[in-house]
């Protein structure tokens, strides 16, 4: 399916800015018009008929000859149907500023690494994720001291007390996220955290059209493994918290069960700008949400020695020049 | 690369460095007009013209005739170099205790308040100073061989004065100790090349030790700058730990912290008592003014 406005026929897309859909072509706002190919082929553009290079668990993309961008009907229905959704709440310019600002005191990077023509590479991804939800019993059985030190005269006192320490606690985990997309880096996706869920919503394709997208392509049992850590470790701080003040603490037991559970599947919005130098790629992901952005900028080793060794020649000018001023004046 | 971005990395880099450039670029101007300046002084006349032409007084006759010929030739070398002049007296006469005070009329009964006022009082009498009289650039070492009272003492003044530290000054008077009983010769000759390595400063004396100091100042700065800008910009993991728990918190359904026992264990402080120390005293030459009013610097050894 692609979304075409009523008014001129061009291609409408969500505009994160103003949250609803939007012609580029135009400017109408809530123009669109659904339109679902002729062609059972996918690969096949329903507006141009171009033919288009559809990956494995693509479920949206954009037309290389027309540009529209299409969504593929089969990969957001039925079994792929997304139960949730993050739209895009910040656009492409809003991530380019948000790296410039975050990249301009990395003075070794490229010079190109910042410029125009790179940053508009930027594709936004809706990335598939499994939300879990648990509700877990928490246990804590251990043993506490307290110290206490005071003088008197010319002696010093430690009284050391001892305390059983006993917490149960309910804890209900709540759409504890974790991408199911074999593409998307592990612990990138995991630094992309926390989203602010206050703005998911239920699904439209709407949202989608605009951005690039795939459909799960991990099962919900293949990666709960994550999930369960996550909640785990959440968990023992927050038992930890439960007795803090203890000068130390012994564990006698503790323990997370898990009572219920369940997974829904959701989409995220990520920015991904991809930068290639010396034949090696740079992936940037900017949170499509909060803006938070994850990723390392490359070292161009000829700045590096260009700037380092400028500073050096610049100070050795100085000395030179203030040992000769000395002796002169 | 295209043109335009090498372009844009060139001006980058120029607009990076605009500050470091306007720097060196003053510094440059500066160091040339310097040059120029020292340039013109070294070759200018001598200023001072009314002071003797003489520069070795030996009273004491200390030095043979052939040693005072080379030292002559010695000192004028020197003092074409280094333009500022170098004066040696010796002598032999009293000059501590009451009755040197009232057979030679000085201010004072101590060794080294009157050393340095016959060597103050020989620099400015005879109006010596390269530059100009009175408070021109030079040294005077007088050497006073005077049985049981020999010893010497180094009155400097003008740009001589300002440019020996007390310590620079013992610096010279030791050099002219290790040979003050073997060879006098040597210990005014090394006076004179003691002070000249003072006089240059840190292009000489300390030429090491800066250039030591500033390659490393230069490759520490540098090794910092390049780390700090190699530093990568890590993300930082902030999901609170209760980002996912409904209601921001958990529930606690059982909370109890129950005394079992406790112990007392007593240590008695052990009380020391200490302390102490010294004071040591640093001596050394300083700045005074002398009877006719000119400045001067220096100290004496005595032997």
């Amino acid at each position: 399916m692609f979304f075409k406005c009523k008014n001129c026929g061009g291609n409408v897309v969500y505009s994160p800015e103003k949250h609803e859909m939007f012609c580029p072509f135009c400017d109408s706002e809530k123009s669109e018009e659904r339109e679902d190919g002729t062609s059972p082929e996918m690969t096949i553009c329903p507006n141009c008929g171009g033919e288009i290079p559809v990956e494995e668990h693509t479920s949206a993309t954009q037309c290389p000859y027309c540009d529209s961008y299409l969504i593929f009907n089969e990969r957001v229905e039925g079994e792929y149907e997304p139960k949730m959704i993050i739209p895009f709440q910040l656009g492409k310019e809003t991530c380019k500023k948000s790296i410039r600002e975050k990249f301009k005191r990395n003075l070794f990077a490229p010079t190109d690494f910042l410029s125009e023509v790179r940053l508009n590479s930027m594709q936004g991804i809706y990335v598939p994720y499994w939300f879990y939800d648990y509700d877990t019993q928490c246990i804590f059985r251990g043993e506490g001291t307290k110290v206490r030190t005071w003088t008197s005269g010319n002696t010093q006192y430690t009284e050391t007390s001892y305390y059983a320490i006993n917490r149960d606690m309910d804890i209900t985990f709540t759409k504890i996220p974790v991408d199911a997309s074999e593409k998307m880096p592990d612990d990138v996706m995991d630094f992309m955290e926390p989203y602010n869920y206050s703005q998911l919503t239920e699904f439209r394709p709407e949202y989608m059209s605009g951005f690039y997208a795939e459909k799960y392509n991990m099962l919900s049992d293949a990666v709960e493994e994550r999930a369960r850590k996550k909640m785990n470790d959440d968990a023992m701080a927050m038992l930890r918290e439960s007795y803090a003040g203890y000068s130390s603490v012994r564990t006698e037991r503790q323990d997370v069960q898990i009572t219920d559970s369940s997974a829904g599947y959701g989409l995220l919005p990520v920015w991904k700008y991809l930068y290639t130098y010396n034949g090696e790629e740079y992936p940037f992901y900017v949170n499509g949400q909060t803006g938070k952005i994850v990723g390392n900028a490359p070292v161009s080793q000829r700045k590096v020695w260009a700037y380092t060794g400028t500073l050096g020649a610049c100070l050795t000018a100085v000395f030179i020049m203030l040992s000769l001023l000395v002796a002169w004046l | 690369m295209s043109e335009d971005i090498k372009k844009e990395a060139v001006r980058q880099y120029l607009h990076y460095f605009r500050i470091w450039f306007i720097v060196v670029g003053v510094l440059f101007v500066a160091t040339i007009a310097a040059g120029i300046s020292h340039y013109i002084r070294n070759n200018a006349p001598r200023g001072n013209t009314s002071a003797p032409t003489e520069r070795i007084f030996d009273y004491a006759d200390v030095l043979t005739d052939n040693e005072e010929e080379k030292l002559r030739i010695y000192i004028a070398k020197r003092e074409k170099e280094y333009r500022v002049d170098f004066v040696v007296m010796t002598f032999s006469r009293a000059v501590e205790g009451n009755e040197a005070q009232k057979q030679y009329g000085y201010d004072s009964t101590e060794w080294e308040h009157n050393m340095m006022d016959i060597a103050d009082n020989f620099w400015d009498e005879n109006g010596f100073g390269f530059n100009k009289s009175f408070e021109g650039d030079g040294s005077v070492l007088i050497d006073n061989r005077y049985e049981g009272q020999r010893g010497e003492w180094l009155s400097t003044s003008g740009r001589v004065e300002s440019s020996l530290s007390a310590w620079d000054v013992e610096d010279v008077l030791y050099a002219v100790d290790d040979y003050y009983d073997t060879d006098p010769y040597e210990a005014y000759k090394a006076y004179i090349d003691a002070v000249c390595m003072n006089l240059d400063g840190i292009m000489v004396s300390d030429f090491s030790g800066y250039w030591v100091g500033a390659i490393v100042i230069t490759l520490v700065i540098c090794g910092i700058y390049a780390g700090i800008h190699l530093r990568p910009n890590k993300a930082q993991k902030n999901v609170a730990v209760n980002a996912y728990v409904a209601g921001g918190k958990p529930m606690l359904r059982n909370k109890e912290d129950n005394f079992i026992r406790k112990n007392v264990v007593k240590r008695r402080i052990e009380t020391s008592s200490g302390g102490g120390g010294g004071h040591h005293s640093s001596g050394g030459g300083g700045h005074h003014t002398s009877h006719s009013g000119a400045s001067h610097g220096g100290g004496g050894h005595r032997h």
